[in-house]
């Protein structure tokens, strides 16, 4: 398990991560969510011992990862901007990594290189973004990470190799027991995989929580009533925002679908519907009512 | 098969050491392939050029061809450093060594050890080359004793430079401030003590400050200085005594001393150098000041030079342009270093202390320098003293009567250098003391040099002390070298090469006397008797010159009052003469 207790990094007097506290479980995919600048990749760079932390800790199966060996054998990171060696070949850097990496797995990265069709043989540098990205991804997968941190890691794949990645890192919880821990400004790319969810912004995380639970927690109920009954009548509900449009209402309400519906249903709507919200809508809905105005953060 | 799973398997650490080398091996290969060339494929030539006679490789040059491979080696092992630390430059390079499963040390050590073990490899093929043609049946070169031990003191050598590059390394950011630091720390220093001594030397009158304290400033001018010579005190360690003294095991304590130290700091360094500062000029705080200090000193100085047109004095005006230009430079290079100008102020304040720092540099070395101007060793102290060549061993009295002298009557300074451009001229009696170079050697070992020029507008009244000395059988004695001479080599040649003698012909020939072992015993008998006997008159006269030359060259300037000498060798010039130059 992972665990930021207070963590805190400063470039000169900037503040990048902002005594950050949160706990990642086992076997999980984590999405870190924020704009550009927001701390995402400091502390990805905390978690796989790139950088040292100015204040608090880091703590991955109760070990500080700074200068650990044993430890970082078990984690692999990979940055938005991945680096290969000058006129390396992938057969190249598969082998460097081999003998850096006691976990390496040739035949998985025999097969990686039939899902990621590269040649093994030509120059990395000569390749696309998006080649050079599923040239990282194997090697990364091939190592058999306990702990994979993905810095921007859909970024300049196509659907496809955006499906075959998805695939394979769930792939890799439930055979490897992996713990992948995903960066991005993209929270809609996130939304189908992560089980968990937190939101960054000026280093300081704003919400965190299961995707589950947040999914089940929030409802958006649209109504239409013949005469919209009065406020009062909705009091009991846990109303996060509502729009009045004519005589139909359109809610978002936390708590427990069945309960909301029946509540809502005694107020006689001609009809009543419960719809999931998108991730961004509850992201937007929650941050929001804590005072951020949460479309420019994701912007 | 299985023995690649076998390597495979390995530490991650050998791995990835062995990794580091295959990646720096064709860079190893092409700049070894070079050195050859040099060496031993230069020296071969020169061999085979000599085929027919015995090629003599002299200790001097056996060293000097070991310090061009040393610094052949040191040049592969600072490439391969830029390459193997390339993470301290890049973060993007950073990102991926930094979360690699070593330690910091490992990572420092295998890259490190990479970067030695290239320069090990060129230095140790080039030298046994060179070892090779050394033994060459034709060749006349060192000794075994020397081969080893220049050997071993090379790669310690090398051990310490490298050392000494990676702490200057690690302590950068970037590619072109690591270049920059380097250059700086390497040349400022040397520059700076430079400036120091020559204002010193130039402020101060008949002080003789040594140089070779330079050498001590850069470690890499003094292991290659070292190598050098190391031969030369091995094969000859009574003709450079003082030499064998400065390569002895101190040498190599200090080399290890140093080189542990920068271990030391470089381990500790690396310890706390933070990742995020690659591609920042420099990792640590410190760095941009000691860099915009000496930056600002060196360039200070040179732009002031410039701009005086060289005049090189502790003045106003010298002293007002290298304030300006040193300040000048501080904000440049801070300039250099941010890509902005966004701390101008905190330069500005560096480029000031800089200033200060020198100024109270030269006002103290002025006056130490100028306090041992006028300090004149106790006859009692003294072993023996030298002026010019001429050892005054039993009148030690008489030469430092002169130096007290000498100094009561130094002019006052603008008078004194006016005088040294444009000097008066000196009297050309018998042996040019138109200079006074005295060398003490004291009782305990240590030596004291003073230098000072003639002048006879303001020493003439020193003309009886200067007599004194030259009457000194200490001084004729000097003289014996002509029979000595005439009996080595059977005779001794004399040139007439002053107007005075009068030529054969009226185009300039040469009067030409060659004088047997007993004429020349017979000639300088004769000079002896006259000088013993003359006044000081002989400093107002005309003189006859001559050059005499054997083995040696020497020229004496015989007063006209000394007319048995003049006639005695007026007598011998033949009626042959030679064209002058």
């Amino acid at each position: 398990m992972i665990e930021f207790i207070n963590l805190t990094k400063k470039f000169g007097t900037f503040c990048a991560v902002d005594e950050v506290n949160a706990k990642i479980a086992d076997s999980s995919i984590y999405g870190l969510v924020g704009s550009n600048g927001s701390g995402k990749s400091t502390l990805l760079r905390l978690l796989s011992g790139v950088y040292y932390p100015d204040g608090g800790n880091i703590s991955v199966d109760g070990f500080s990862v700074f200068n650990n060996p044993e430890l970082k054998k078990q984690i692999f990171y990979l940055p938005d901007a991945p680096f290969f060696f000058k006129n390396a070949n992938l057969k190249e850097m598969a082998d460097f990594y081999e003998g850096v990496y006691n976990t390496f797995d040739r035949s998985r990265f025999n097969y990686l290189n039939e899902v990621f069709p590269i040649s093994s043989t030509d120059k990395i540098d000569n390749m696309s973004k998006g080649m050079q990205r599923q040239a990282a991804l194997m090697l990364a997968l091939s190592t058999n990470p306990k702990y994979l941190l993905l810095d921007e890691a859909f970024d300049g794949l196509d659907p496809v190799m955006r499906s075959v990645l998805k695939e394979l890192l769930i792939d890799g919880i439930e055979n490897n027991s992996m713990t992948v821990i995903i960066a991005s400004h993209n929270l809609r790319e996130l939304e189908d995989l992560c089980d968990h969810i937190a939101l960054i912004h000026k280093g300081k995380i704003l919400f965190s929580d299961s995707l589950d639970e947040v999914r089940g927690n929030f409802h958006k109920i649209q109504a239409a009533f013949k005469v919209l009954p009065p406020e009062i009548k909705l009091h009991d509900l846990d109303i996060i925002k509502c729009e009045k449009m004519g005589s139909l209402l359109q809610m978002v309400i936390r708590g427990d679908e069945t309960a909301i519906m029946e509540k809502i249903n005694s107020l006689e709507p001609i009809f009543a519907e419960s719809i999931e919200p998108t991730l961004e809508e509850i992201f937007i809905y929650e941050m929001e009512a804590v005072g951020y105005d949460i479309k420019n953060l994701l912007s | 098969m299985t023995s690649k799973i076998c390597s495979v398997k390995k530490h991650p650490v050998v791995n990835f050491f062995k990794f580091t080398l295959k990646k720096q091996t064709p860079l190893t290969l092409l700049v070894t392939a070079f050195t050859l060339l040099f060496c031993p494929g230069m020296i071969l030539s020169e061999v085979n050029d000599n085929h027919l006679h015995n090629y003599s490789l002299s200790p001097f040059e056996f060293g000097s061809i070991s310090a061009v491979l040393l610094g052949a080696a040191l040049a592969l092992v600072c490439m391969i450093l830029l390459l193997n630390f390339g993470f301290l430059f890049s973060k993007k390079a950073g990102d991926m060594f930094n979360s690699l499963p070593f330690t910091r040390n490992e990572l420092l050590l295998t890259r490190s050890l990479g970067a030695f073990i290239g320069g090990f490899f060129l230095m140790s093929v080039a030298y046994f080359g060179l070892v090779i043609v050394n033994f060459l049946p034709t060749v006349d070169g060192v000794g075994i004793v020397a081969v080893i031990n220049t050997y071993l003191f090379m790669v310690l050598s090398l051990m310490v430079l490298t050392a000494f590059c990676i702490l200057i390394g690690i302590c950068c950011g970037g590619y072109f401030d690591t270049v920059i630091a380097f250059g700086t720390i390497n040349v400022a220093p040397v520059i700076i003590l430079t400036f120091i001594l020559g204002i010193a030397e130039e402020s101060v009158t008949g002080i003789y400050l040594d140089y070779n304290i330079l050498i001590y400033l850069t470690p890499i001018a003094f292991a290659i200085n070292k190598v050098m010579f190391l031969p030369s005190v091995i094969e000859k360690p009574q003709e450079l005594y003082t030499m064998a003294e400065a390569t002895s095991i101190y040498t190599i304590i200090g080399l290890i001393v140093f080189g542990a130290l920068c271990v030391f700091l470089t381990v500790k360094l690396f310890g706390k150098r933070k990742s995020e500062t690659a591609g920042e000029a420099y990792s640590f705080k410190f760095m941009p000041i000691i860099i915009s200090l000496l930056v600002s000193v060196v360039g200070g100085f040179f732009i002031a030079t410039v701009l005086t047109g060289f005049n090189i004095k502790f003045n106003l005006t010298f002293w007002s342009f290298f304030v300006v230009c040193a300040i000048l430079c501080a904000v440049a290079i801070g300039a250099i270093i941010n890509r902005s100008f966004k701390q101008v102020k905190t330069f500005v304040i560096n480029g000031i202390v800089a200033v200060a720092v020198m100024t109270a540099l030269v006002i103290g070395s002025l006056y130490i320098v100028g306090y041992a101007e006028v300090k004149v060793p106790v006859a009692s102290e003294v072993e023996t003293v030298y002026i010019g060549d001429i050892e005054f061993k039993e009148n030690i009295d008489l030469a430092i009567k002169l130096h007290t002298g000498i100094i009561e009557n130094l002019d006052d300074e603008e008078e004194y250098i006016e005088d040294k451009i444009y000097p008066e001229i000196y009297p050309e009696v018998v042996y040019n003391f138109n200079n006074f170079d005295f060398e003490y050697i004291m009782k305990n070992g240590s030596t004291i040099k003073r230098n000072y020029w003639y002048n006879q507008r303001t020493m003439k009244d020193l003309n009886p002390d200067i007599l004194a000395l030259m009457q000194t059988d200490e001084f004729l004695s000097k003289f014996d070298l002509i029979t000595d001479i005439a009996k080595e080599e059977g005779i001794v040649t004399i040139y007439s090469f002053s107007e005075k003698f009068g030529t054969l012909e009226d185009d300039g020939h040469q009067k030409i006397a060659i004088l047997n072992q007993k004429d020349a015993t017979e000639f300088i008998s004769i000079f002896k008797k006259e000088m013993k006997s003359a006044d000081i008159s002989v400093f107002e006269e005309e003189t006859y010159g001559v050059e005499m030359a054997g083995e040696i060259y020497l020229n004496l300037h015989i007063p006209e009052s000394f007319t048995g000498t003049i006639d005695y060798l007026e007598g011998k010039f033949l009626s042959q003469t030679e064209q002058t130059d």
